[in-house]
């Protein structure tokens, strides 16, 4: 078969055969180089970010506005995870309450979602500069109003379904070590990156001291409930009086170095101690620590990272009219 | 013919430029001290920079990138190898622990003046190699700013003209007569501490003073006289090593060892110097000697990004 190169190719030249084939080439070429392209795909975005942590509501008129006293009718709830920790299937506790008036069964009073054969509800992440939404399920219950019916039809009974799901929240920021300020400023203002999640970090501080080749570092950082619901430092099946309104620091880190262990002793806890970080009647908690290094190597910054786990419980409420049926 | 007249018009044009160039050197007496430099000059001893590329703006969490150093004598002094270079700004816990510290500089000619011209310094790239990000990121990027520190020994060589007379207390006037005080003439030698003034105070028939104000003019700073275990005490010291005018030395209130530690107050000092001159009537240089250690450094950004 001849031998044809593109430089030294005519295209007024070429025979038909060869064209298609030239294309082809051509075609193959560039799948393999997308190909090649996809296999690094870099974050460069960082988190996805977001306030929330599961996003609820009723499917349009599932349940209806009006309903039938003793006729059954459909509950739909959905469900979006708009937060970047990922839900594993059973994770998320449903609780319906109000059930025995609505008639809803044992089973589904209490549910564990998603299911097992559902797979996980996934948290959102970026690719590139394309942010991918959350996983999303629908849950649904059979209900019927067998309770007491209102004076009139235009008192409202009502039903809620409380959710409590175990949720993370990240957040990347910077620590200076340094004398001077040519590499970094100790004092200045800081920025925390904080993971989508119903629990936020909002602020960011440092603090540091030198004497002589010896630095010692205060950093503290805020965290703000911003999801609308209730953090509480215990699991989901323990939560009560105890732990409500509470996040636990899980993970505490600068560059690879764990700084956890002496920040519990700064707060005067024990290795095998939770750490919990409590929330002002502002929905403001906030954590602190202090540790001392030796410079000798030179001034430098690095990236500090903490993480924070708690259950999350949130409610959604709904109100129906309930209509008698006339005989 | 006319082409004939065109040719003979250009020689003539030539003639008259030569002629001209020739008239505008004429009617300075040579002065009796040379004027010109003998140096380069500049205000620079040892140019640090980063090799474009290395590293690179941006390098992925996880990947090996290395750190080349370019250095470049700037200056008139030559670089004979002690000195120090390491990369600061990053913490090498996070990157591998690699090392990031050389204990000697790579000795490097001077600038050398040869005739008008400036043949430049040498040139070497010192590397750093092995380092990788490793710590958590793993999504986004994120900004650090990697430093190249280098530490050397370094002089500068400075002449001031200096008028000398039978009695340094009494001007003397004419055409030719030399200034008994006031501010002085003075050249450095390319290097990044400069006698950035001199001014002749006498103080009697024959004893002669200076005052010397010595700068940093180059982008880093002085950090006493050694490169290694830097004392605060010592940062922002120069030594003069000397000041003479021919055979004669100058006291400025030396140490033990003859040389004087001037510390630099927001990159200057001065400085008096004294000494009884032999008598006569001449203008002389007076040769002023620094001596000092230099930090020098350059900074880049270098965005550390995840691999997702």
């Amino acid at each position: 078969m001849k031998k044809i190169t593109f430089a030294q190719a005519d295209s007024r030249s070429l025979r038909p055969a060869e064209r298609i084939f030239a294309w082809a080439l051509l075609f193959a070429a560039l799948i393999a180089i997308s190909g090649c392209a996809g296999q690094q795909q870099l974050q460069a975005e960082g988190f996805a970010g977001g306030t929330e942590g599961l996003q609820m509501e009723f499917l349009n008129n599932t349940p209806p506005d009006k309903v039938f006293k003793d006729v059954p009718f459909e509950i739909a709830l959905f469900l979006e995870n708009a937060g970047e920790k990922s839900l594993q299937p059973g994770e998320v506790e449903l609780n319906f309450g109000n059930a025995k008036n609505f008639g809803i069964s044992q089973a589904q009073t209490v549910k564990h979602i998603p299911e097992a054969s559902e797979g996980s509800l996934d948290g959102k992440y970026r690719v590139g500069n394309q942010l991918v939404g959350g996983g999303k399920t629908i849950t649904y219950y059979d209900a019927k109003y067998t309770g007491i019916l209102p004076p009139t039809e235009k008192a409202p009974v009502s039903f809620s379904i409380q959710a409590c799901y175990p949720y993370e929240t990240q957040g990347i920021s910077k620590l200076c070590l340094a004398k001077g300020t040519d590499v970094c400023n100790p004092l200045a203002p800081r920025e925390i990156k904080s993971s989508g999640a119903p629990v936020q970090f909002t602020e960011f501080n440092e603090l540091a001291t030198v004497s002589g080749d010896e630095i010692t570092v205060r950093f503290d950082f805020k965290l703000e409930n911003t999801g609308g619901g209730q953090a509480y430092s215990t699991m989901c099946e323990g939560r009560g009086k105890m732990g409500v309104g509470e996040v636990v620091v899980h993970s505490l880190k600068f560059g690879t170095e764990d700084m956890l262990p002496a920040c519990k002793t700064v707060n005067k806890l024990g290795a095998g101690d939770n750490w919990p970080i409590k929330f002002d009647k502002d929905g403001v908690g906030k954590g602190t620590c202090t540790f001392s290094k030796k410079i000798t190597g030179g001034d430098y910054q690095d990236l500090v990272f903490v993480d924070v786990v708690y259950s999350y419980d949130q409610k959604i409420d709904k109100e129906i009219s309930v209509i008698p049926v006339q005989l | 013919m006319a082409m004939n007249k065109g040719k003979v018009l250009i020689v003539l044009l030539v003639v008259v430029l030569f002629a001209f160039s020739g008239c505008t050197g004429g009617g300075n007496k040579q002065a009796t001290v040379q004027k010109s430099s003998p140096f380069a000059g500049g205000s620079q001893g040892l140019a640090v920079s980063f090799v474009p590329g290395s590293p690179t703006d941006t390098v992925v969490a996880g990947e090996n990138f290395g750190v080349s150093v370019q250095l470049e004598n700037k200056g008139e002094t030559r670089i004979e190898g002690t000195g120090k270079i390491k990369i600061t700004g990053i913490n090498p816990a996070s990157f591998s622990n690699p090392n990031l510290e050389q204990g000697y500089i790579p000795e490097l000619g001077p600038v050398q003046k040869i005739g008008s011209k400036a043949v430049p310094g040498e040139s070497a790239t010192v590397d750093f190699n092995g380092l990788k990000y490793s710590g958590l990121v793993t999504t986004g990027q994120f900004d650090f700013n990697i430093i190249a520190d280098v530490c050397y020994k370094y002089a500068t060589n400075a002449f001031a003209t200096t008028c000398v007379t039978e009695n340094l207390l009494k001007q003397t006037v004419g055409a030719n007569a030399c200034k008994t005080s006031g501010a002085k003439t003075v050249v450095n030698s390319g290097g990044p501490i400069h006698v950035s003034s001199v001014e002749q105070i006498p103080s009697g028939p024959n004893r002669l003073g200076f005052k010397l104000t010595i700068k940093n003019v180059g982008g880093g700073k002085t950090v006493g006289f050694s490169c290694d275990n830097l004392v605060p005490a010592n940062a922002d010291k120069v030594m003069i090593s000397s000041v003479s005018l021919g055979d004669t030395l100058f006291d400025c209130g030396a140490g033990a060892d003859g040389a004087k530690e001037v510390k630099l107050i927001n990159g200057e000092a001065t400085v008096f110097c004294k000494a009884d001159v032999p008598a006569g009537t001449f203008e002389d240089l007076t040769n002023i000697n620094l001596l000092y250690y230099y930090d020098q450094k350059a900074a880049k950004k270098l965005t550390v990004q995840a691999l997702g």
